[in-house]
């Protein structure tokens, strides 16, 4: 199958956007926001939160140029990543709760595109000061530990070994060159001396400097330098590598290689890039970055908080919810790095990963244990990816009930990237309760009659409705439990439905719908872009999605061959000043 | 830092100093430096009231007039307690009950936490300098920043300006993923997000500071952190240098923090404090979203009694959970969480969601009675916490089911504020009093009045300006 590129324009149908793909390039940073308060997996609307959609400009709403280089906050992921990169603890996790890093659920931004918008709090900023004191003191524990950072055995405060490893140390953290003389550097070689006098230690003292550094402004945000000919400087590409692949600094080649500007060669910068994915391929510990993006873009950064009713699924448990976790971790790997399939495979996939307790949750006969597997679908099993999986799934329910309008907003904002304006404040937006025995299709489709509301409902309530085959932990169904005047019955399901002039007759075939719909691959391309560049594209930037996602569908459609020509391509490596 | 053997008010010690050096003084708080009716030094100088707004998420369960069982029936000191309100009997003569006040603004969830915390609301939604939606909220600071920025710009030196607290961390990560889980803002309506571990609050308050009352001053580590702090400056300037209007006042933002810490350390060092037990565990949501909301509160009260007895804060935000988060509160048998209940069309368990949602209300301010036992408990003067707190209790709305201004907001004063607060009160203006009068702006102000503050009005830009601080309920002191 062929896509076709889609003209960035905007079609307003009665307040909702319609139409194949077509997609705000801005992803509502001019005001085409999506819905009120609730988020992605409510769907409830509580009031008309917003103002009207699809009105205003970038500059009616605060001034933000076109394309301006922000500066970006690390992430949770990145702080943390980037913390043990630089002090060589692996296995470092904070005791501490980190600044909340924001999300913007009405805009499907997810916390790396807004990291140019938040701001820490004094509360935010001890946050930082507890994990900074927690990291340096496990990385300065005891002299063996310092010793081995160091590469070798300090006799003063002042001592070159001293030196050298705090000008490394800054060069890496801020990406920048560190000369002797720089004020940074000197402000840390204060710290070292004056803590070595007062506790005693020249590795106390290097504890306090590394503390300090940790929480300097030039290591949790990162503003690119410009490189005076409209791109960012070795350096700054050196850690815009390190954060979209690796989610931390940049390790020891990216960094020889901005010191001595060669990453400013194309070929260069094009093999670094290749070194970056194939070590990712190679090695499982390299992919955290990558799942994180996807973790994030699906909402599946919370499955493990997921609470469910323990009278409707007592099976549900710590150990159940963990293996759900897994299963898509697995599952997504071996998409992308252990088979590099066509990227619609996370939609339309033949294969799981269960143990004993997943396969029971799926229906699969077969003996398992603990251990999560592989296992081949069958062409009659109702599953194919990830909307039929307990993850996903679970997430997009309720604790007893499912929640038809959760998944089917996904659907058309998560993986077509449709927003789907608020109700009209004016609108009654409960679901009108139950008059008989009738499934949530009937309720739905007595609350959408309303031509005003039909047109919204249109965009999403089929494909959720057709995933009305899963309950709310994702078993498979034929018919839907309905509570009526104390009576329990089991009424058939109608899971037939349409997404934009292709019908089908169950969520197995929606989701090959969805996968082929324009709209996919045009999302996926933007999603990426915008989490690469941390921040929100404006409309001039149309141009880079259509060269992006036409290099995407005209290639195997290969999300590791869409990273590479993000990293390469001039948007993500240009510069333009803020005001 | 060794545990010192009593607990002393903080400034009731800083008069005990003697050049520079601090000592450790038994309880009962050296009453000779008391006035006789222990509200204040013997010198004259007030012990100062604290502040805490109390809140929670989705209201009570009062639909379409089915049942009231939040408003208490009788008026001014002839009253009985609700039925919501039962589990505070052991407080009443500290409660003040403000009934059949409204927000005047129409809207859901974020307009009227807006409104009732903040008495101003924004009227559009908007973007921040480098193009982030902001959604719907406030220009003003929330009441318990407010007034923290108020009594430190009086001279208050309080380490910590605020601290904001959440019991349930159920809804944190879920949904729209922080947007309705606080009631704590600044300026331009930037969220406080609340530390919801009381173990992470002990270690913020105790444990991240070291102050060697030995010496009288700072500690060798102190001073050095203090230095640590300061090496971070030359970093700030060289990024300061490069970026934009908009991103040189998020580095200010950042900043602030860091002068903030920076004072924290130095005023810490000046406090002689028994330290309080250490919280012991965590207290973690289950796979059914079930806390042990009991002990986590009684583990987070004990806190906040010792922070605002050793003077650590003036201020502090304690929320019981976010607006449209789903704790689940298997205590009184819940299945569902608290937003769902207030959805019937959502709900799957066939809860009778009213009743429901009235025993969650009791169960909120059963665990409300449990931190008012934890203040009562300390002393301070002649008296305890409560005598010298200002506390105000409200949800954004009356019930989740409805979610409208109109049908009025639960509110409640509690606390004596040192003298200035009536209580043992309630205060319910007539149905058809103007909305001067029964305007929730007039709640702030007469806390903001509590609180020592001059302010007599909010220029909140809503349908209806409020009348002022209700006389009735202010004292003389």
């Amino acid at each position: 199958m062929k896509v076709r590129s889609i003209a960035l324009s905007l079609v307003l149908l009665t307040g909702c956007y319609s139409g194949g793909g077509q997609l705000d390039p801005s992803g509502g940073a001019d005001g085409t926001d999506g819905d009120g308060a609730d988020g992605g997996a409510d769907g409830d609307a509580d009031g008309g939160e917003d103002d009207s959609a699809g009105e205003g400009s970038d500059d009616d709403d605060g001034g933000w140029a076109v394309g301006t280089t922000p500066m970006r906050r690390l992430t949770r992921a990145q702080f943390v990543q980037s913390v043990r990169d630089l002090l060589a603890i692996p296995q470092w996790v904070p005791q501490t709760d980190l600044p909340d890093e924001g999300v913007n659920e009405e805009e499907f931004q997810l916390p790396n595109m807004v990291a140019s918008t938040v701001t820490t709090t004094p509360v935010g900023y001890n946050r930082y000061r507890i994990a900074a004191k927690e990291a340096s003191a496990l990385a300065f524990a005891t002299d063996e530990a310092m010793v081995a950072r160091l590469g070798c055995s300090p006799t003063g405060p002042q001592d070159a070994c001293v030196v050298d490893y705090l000008v490394v140390a800054s060069e890496r953290a801020f990406s920048r060159a560190i000369s002797q003389d720089d004020p940074v550097l000197l402000a840390l070689q204060d710290v070292v001396v004056d803590a070595t006098e007062r506790l005693g230690s020249v590795r106390l003292g290097l504890q306090w400097a590394m503390t300090s550094l940790l929480q300097s402004p030039e290591f949790l945000y990162f503003y690119p330098v410009d490189d005076g000919a409209g791109g960012i400087d070795a350096y700054s590409k050196a850690r815009s590598l390190a954060l979209m692949f690796r989610d931390s600094i940049p390790d020891d080649a990216l960094l020889a290689h901005a010191r001595d500007g060669s990453l400013d060669d194309p070929e260069l910068l094009d093999l670094e890039i290749d070194r970056l994915i194939a070590e990712m391929i190679d090695d499982p510990t390299q992919r955290g970055a990558v799942q994180r993006f996807f973790d994030e873009w699906w909402s599946m950064t919370v499955v493990e908080a997921v609470g469910k009713d323990p009278d409707a699924f007592p099976e549900f448990d710590d150990a159940l919810r963990t293996a759900m976790k897994q299963e898509l971790e697995l599952w997504l790997q071996d998409i992308l790095f252990e088979r590099d399939l066509d990227f619609r495979s996370v939609l339309v996939s033949d294969r799981m990963f269960v143990n004993n307790d997943l396969a029971a949750l799926y229906g699969i006969a077969g003996e398992f244990d603990d251990e999560l597997v592989a296992v081949e679908l069958s062409a009659d099993s109702p599953r194919s990816g990830l909307l039929s999986s307990a993850a996903f799934l679970s997430v997009m329910s309720h604790p007893a009930l499912t929640s038809p309008a959760a998944r089917g907003r996904f659907v058309t904002e998560r993986l077509l990237c449709l927003s789907i304006p608020p109700p009209p404040a004016s609108v009654d937006t409960t679901v009108p309760p139950p008059e008989k025995a009738e499934t949530k299709r009937d309720r739905f489709s007595r609350h959408t009659t309303d031509p005003t509301c039909a047109a919204c409902h249109q965009m999403m309530d089929p494909m959720g409705l057709s995933l009305e085959e899963f309950d709310a932990i994702g078993r498979f169904r034929r018919e839907e439990t309905v509570f009526f005047e104390g009576e329990s019955y089991e009424l058939p399901l109608d899971t037939t439905g349409e997404l934009n002039g292709v019908a089908f007759a169950d969520s197995k075939e929606m989701a090959v719908a969805v996968s082929e719909d324009p709209g996919f691959a045009r999302c996926v391309t933007h999603q990426l872009l915008r989490h690469t560049l941390g921040r929100a594209l404006s409309p001039g930037e149309a141009t880079a999605v259509n060269e992006l996602e036409q290099g995407f569908v005209d290639g195997d459609m290969s999300f590791v061959d869409l990273m590479r020509e993000v990293a390469r391509h001039r948007i993500t490596n240009s510069f333009t000043e803020a005001e | 830092m060794a545990p010192k053997t009593r607990t002393i008010g903080r400034r009731t010690m800083l008069r005990g100093m003697v050049a520079g050096s601090s000592f450790v003084v038994g309880l009962p708080v050296l009453e000779a430096m008391l006035d006789t009716r222990g509200l204040a030094y013997a010198d004259g100088s007030p012990i100062e009231p604290v502040f805490m707004s109390y809140s929670w998420g989705s209201g009570v369960g009062n639909l379409d007039g089915l049942f009231d069982h939040w408003t208490p029936t009788g008026v001014g000191e002839d009253w009985e307690l609700s039925p919501n309100l039962s589990g505070l009997a052991a407080h009443k003569e500290y409660l003040t009950p403000v009934s059949n006040m409204r927000p005047y603004v129409s809207g859901g969830h974020h307009e009227l936490r807006a409104t009732v915390f903040s008495g101003q609301h924004r009227q559009n939604d908007s973007y921040n300098g480098n193009g982030a939606y902001q959604g719907l909220g406030s220009d003003r600071p929330s009441i318990d920043q407010y007034i923290a920025d108020r009594v430190q710009a009086n001279g208050d030196d309080s380490p910590f300006h605020s601290l904001v607290l959440c019991m349930s961390d159920v809804g944190r990560h879920y949904n729209s993923i922080g947007r309705g889980h606080s009631f704590s803002w600044r300026e331009n309506f930037t969220l406080l997000t609340p530390e919801t571990s009381p173990e992470a609050l002990y270690q913020q308050l105790f444990s991240g500071f070291s102050p060697d009352p030995e010496q009288g001053g700072l500690s060798p580590e102190a001073e050095v952190e203090l230095k640590a702090l300061d090496a971070i400056l030359g970093s700030a300037n060289h990024l300061r240098a490069r970026v934009g209007t908009y991103d040189r006042q998020r580095l200010d933002a950042h900043l602030q923090g860091l002068y903030e810490t920076e004072k924290a350390i130095e005023e810490l060092a000046k406090i002689t404090c028994e330290l309080p037990t250490e919280p012991d565990g965590s207290y973690p949501p289950n796979a059914a979203s079930v806390e042990p909301l009991i002990a986590k509160n009684i583990a987070f009260s004990k806190l906040i009694a010792q922070a605002f007895s050793c003077g650590l804060t003036r201020s502090i935000q304690y929320m019981f959970c976010g607006m449209q988060a789903d704790p689940v509160i298997s205590d009184v048998g819940a299945t569902d969480g608290i937003h769902l209940l207030s959805h019937n069309d959502l709900s799957g368990s066939g809860d009778s969601q009213p009743e429901m949602i009235d025993a969650v209300a009791t169960y909120i301010m059963d665990r409300l009675a449990d931190t008012l036992t934890e203040l009562r408990a300390v002393e301070i003067g002649d008296g305890n916490l409560l005598d010298h707190a200002c506390i105000m209790v409200a949800s954004e709305m009356m019930d989740g089911r409805r979610h409208s201004g109109n049908d009025g907001t639960p509110m409640m004063l509690i606390g004596k504020a040192g003298g200035r607060l009536r209580s043992g009160y309630h205060y319910r203006p007539a149905d058809d009093a103007p909305s001067t009068v029964r305007n929730t702006s007039n709640v702030l102000l007469t806390a903001m009045q509590a609180m020592g503050l001059d302010d007599t009005t909010i220029d909140g830009g809503l349908a209806e300006d409020p009348g002022g601080p209700i006389d009735e309920l202010l004292l003389e002191v």
